[in-house]
């Protein structure tokens, strides 16, 4: 095990370094970030000189070289249009993120896994129709709508929570709920087909026939051996819902790394851009690294040694 | 068999999660109410959050004006220039000199003593650090030679050449120089000066997260204004819909709104407040330029070859045509629901203006005469035109304009290709007239002359070409080294008059600026003219 883990750290971090150039050169091919700040009146020697303070003028190769370098450090530069910090940029911004993600990611497991474990263990059932046609639903609505009618209904209407903002835990549980409804529905269907599969095989009527309780057949023999697919999905749903959702935040205005990544992408604001794709490249890898680690764990059958 | 997760199990477990969940919300604390002394202001975007003027973008100007005060206030009905943290302000040594009297007396916020002339200086002279960008330091560096101040509330600054335009860098909107303490910002530095700014004006910041919000608090005894309300908070909300669901929550007492969002909030029980004539908009029709830019397109139905009289005059008859075909008065009611007009004139030059002629006005909504126009000029089936609907600073609701635009053009036969591209990547092509002969919908706010504007925008060495490029350099040279504002105000006037019968755009007409007021507000007594409002210390309270 340990050899593999080796293995996969040392893939992880060859995957980061092509990541590094592959943003490195992309936000450099999609503009020039200069240009955009500038006011219309600026002359073409005014950008220059901001582009030479910047050290936007160096060849691409010695400025690579430099975001490396510093990079290692943790030091991801000066973000170009606020001129601060980009990586404390994007630690203030972190936390309304992390908030909106872990709710949305507590209502996935607090409601998918349950709901798709019952829906299956009780197929045909009228809450199994209703688990499914909730899927269907989840799936099918897009959350800027989903997020607006929440508005309306609970902050318009009923007057019951914030509309919009950060401040109080009542503030995060609309824009919670919005990003974690897909999720929920994706995890739900996937959990369920997943039982539905597990339940007929010949391991669980064999344990059913050795007299365990059903408690013990459910979780223990049939969940375990169905939550290979779920762990992959559930592991980089959450690093998604963990990294911000622009368009949760956007209506909402909830402060989140979402708004600011977009606002980077929009003018062309290297450092943040690199910084903020580093990050998220580090977290994939990380996730992934565990749910290989975790695969190991459920199902005994899977190998990585050789 | 026997189910250790039993149907009623599931379902008593199941409405015990969901009673947390829905009860949380009264378990917690409730959502802030309204409170009577606290103002709250919405904003969509609010730039690069920075409060100085060297690296501004004007969109920050919502977010700080409250902090301070210009050196020269405007007439919030003509425009005109009134005394503001400047007593008195005149030219001498042929224009080259301009001396600044400050009021006395004035004090920044949090005990960081009177304003100085070495206070204007400082703030002025950042203008010249390397890496200022923004707002008017452009100016400052190529224009302005020094900075001398012979008494505490004196500031000469002496430019290297005659400068006529200097007042209107120090007053509001364009240009404005936010004055900054120089004890303040030399005591904490640069970073933590711009994440809580010291000023002189009606409201005192007190905290702010970036890219969310900033509260306020109203100085007391302000000289210029004290604020009716205590406390200000400005919070950043992107949604149009949700700010208008903040408003009818009463959680909001300020937002803009435009469009469908207007009808929506006079249902809802909002009251609708005008900027009035805030933006001129027109059409730009990419092309017109000088042989050594990109977008030169001499061969362009709507350009022509200026060298051949009668390829000139076909390409202004096209022009003319594209101009007719446009249904404005849909636009108005449609788009703009009733709040803007067919103020006759849209390129820089406002009624307020000298010079300005009634005589202009809007070509009329006429697709026959249009048709007529588009055969003479050897184009009787049309051709085809890109355009980018896109979203600019001013000109919020660009998309839906020049979806309007193409759908009328579309009726004449021209084919209408739309490219859509964001701001920050059509915007430097604009600059470097790299645009692929594109058009887009562009909303202008005035100048205090229009020769400010063209200067800009019509010069072929101007920053920009949002109409035409080379055709009247020295005309607008001539006028530009013209000092007697009367004879200036002819030469503007002459130009002005060649620019419409040009039809170089086309002219869509003048906008307002809206908001929406909650019932916190009582009215809010705004600058005409002036897109971006921020001066909130004039907001009054409601019953």
């Amino acid at each position: 095990m340990s050899r593999f883990i080796a293995g996969r750290l040392a893939q992880s971090l060859v995957s980061m370094v092509v990541v590094s150039i592959v943003v490195f050169a992309l936000v450099r091919l999609s503009g020039d970030p200069i240009a955009i700040m500038a006011p219309p009146e600026a002359s073409q020697a005014d950008i220059a000189r901001m582009r030479a303070y910047l050290g936007l003028d160096r060849s691409w190769a010695s400025q690579y070289g430099t975001f490396i370098s510093h990079a290692l450090r943790g030091d991801f530069g000066t973000s170009v249009r606020f001129r601060r910090p980009a990586m404390e940029l994007i630690a203030e911004r972190y936390g309304a993120t992390l908030e909106l993600g872990g709710l949305a990611v507590l209502i996935v497991i607090v409601v998918a896994l349950p709901v798709g474990v019952y829906a299956a263990v009780h197929r045909g059932s009228g809450l199994d129709y209703a688990a499914r046609a909730f899927a269907a639903l989840g799936q099918a609505v897009p959350p800027f709508w989903l997020g607006l009618l929440l508005v309306l209904v609970f902050g318009v209407l009923l007057r019951l929570l914030p509309t919009s903002g950060r401040g109080t835990p009542l503030h995060v549980l609309l824009p919670g709920i919005t990003l974690g409804w897909f999720a929920v529905a994706g995890l739900m269907r996937l959990t369920r087909s997943a039982m539905l599969d597990t339940l007929g095989s010949e391991y669980v009527k064999l344990a059913r026939i050795k007299g365990l309780p059903e408690r013990t057949v459910i979780w223990r023999h049939a969940f375990k051996n169905a939550a290979l697919p779920v762990v992959t999905f559930a592991a980089l749903l959450f690093v998604a819902l963990l990294n911000g959702s622009i368009i949760v935040e956007t209506v909402f205005g909830w402060p989140g790394l979402g708004l600011l990544v977009i606002e980077a992408v929009d003018s062309r604001d290297y450092p943040i851009v690199q910084a903020v794709v580093m990050c998220l490249s580090a977290m994939y890898a990380g996730v992934n690294l565990l749910v290989d680690v975790l695969y190991a764990y459920l199902n005994p059958r899977i190998r990585y040694s050789s | 068999m026997s189910r250790s997760i039993d149907r009623r199990a599931f379902l008593r477990r199941a409405t015990a999660a969901a009673a947390v969940l829905t009860a949380a919300p009264l378990l917690g604390p409730r959502p802030a109410r309204a409170q009577p002394d606290r103002l709250v202001v919405a904003l969509g975007q609010w730039g690069t959050e920075t409060p100085f003027a060297w690296r501004h973008v004007q969109a920050e100007k919502p977010l700080w004006d409250c902090v301070y005060d210009p050196l020269i206030t405007r007439d919030p009905k003509t425009f005109e220039y009134r005394p503001g943290l400047a007593t008195e302000w005149k030219p001498s040594n042929e224009l080259k000199t301009w001396t600044f009297k400050l009021r006395p007396g004035v004090r920044f916020h949090e005990g960081y003593g009177e304003l100085t002339a070495e206070d204007v200086k400082f703030t002025v002279e950042q203008s010249h650090k390397p890496d200022s960008l923004g707002g008017s330091a452009y100016y400052f560096r190529n224009n302005l030679d020094r900075i001398d101040t012979p008494d505490r509330l004196t500031v000469v600054m002496h430019f290297k050449t005659r400068q006529w335009i200097v007042p209107s860098l120090f007053t509001q909107y364009v240009g404005y120089q936010n004055v900054i303490s120089k004890k303040y910002f030399e005591s904490v530095g640069e970073q933590k000066a711009a994440a809580h700014p010291i000023g002189t004006g009606p409201f005192r910041h007190v905290e702010g997260k970036q890219g969310d919000y900033h509260r306020f608090e109203a100085v007391p005894g302000h000289w210029r204004k004290m604020p009716a309300f205590k406390e200000l908070l400005i919070r950043r909300i992107p949604e149009p819909a949700t700010r208008l669901a903040g408003l009818r929550s009463g959680e909001i007492d300020i937002a803009q709104v435009f469009g469908d969002y207007l009808e929506q909030a006079q249902k809802a029980g909002l009251r609708i407040h005008e900027s009035p004539n805030a933006a001129q908009y027109w059409v730009i029709l990419t092309g017109q330029t000088t042989p050594d830019r990109e977008d030169f397109c001499p061969q362009c139905a709507w350009v022509g070859d200026q060298k051949d009289p009668r390829s000139w005059e076909n390409g202004r008859k096209v022009r003319l045509a594209l101009n007719l075909a446009v249904n404005k008065k849909a636009i108005y009611s449609g788009l703009w629901k009733g709040r803007g007009g067919d103020t006759p004139y849209s390129y820089y030059y406002y009624p307020f203006h000298r010079g300005y002629s009634a005589d202009w006005k809007v070509p009329p909504y006429d697709p026959d005469r249009a048709k007529k126009l588009l055969a003479e000029a050897g184009h009787a089936g049309g051709f085809e035109v890109r355009v980018n609907p896109y979203v600019q600073l001013v000109a919020q609701d660009g998309p839906d304009v020049m979806e309007a635009v193409a759908l009328d053009w579309e009726k004449l036969g021209i084919k209408v290709k739309r490219v859509p591209e964001a701001t920050s990547s059509f915007g430097p092509k604009g600059r470097l007239r790299k645009t692929n002969k594109t058009f887009s919908v562009y909303g202008s706010p005035p100048f205090d002359e229009p020769l400010a504007g063209w200067e800009r925008v019509l010069h072929s060495k101007g920053a920009f070409n949002l109409l035409l490029d080379g055709a009247f350099d020295e005309d607008i040279d001539a006028a530009m080294r013209e000092f007697d504002p009367a004879r200036r105000a002819q030469l503007t006037h002459a130009l002005g008059q060649r620019l419409y019968d040009g039809y170089h755009g086309v002219m869509l007409g003048m906008k307002s600026i809206t908001w929406a007021l909650g019932k916190k507000v009582g009215s809010w007594s705004t600058l005409a003219y002036v897109p971006a409002e921020t001066n909130y210390e004039y907001v009054t309270a409601g019953s």
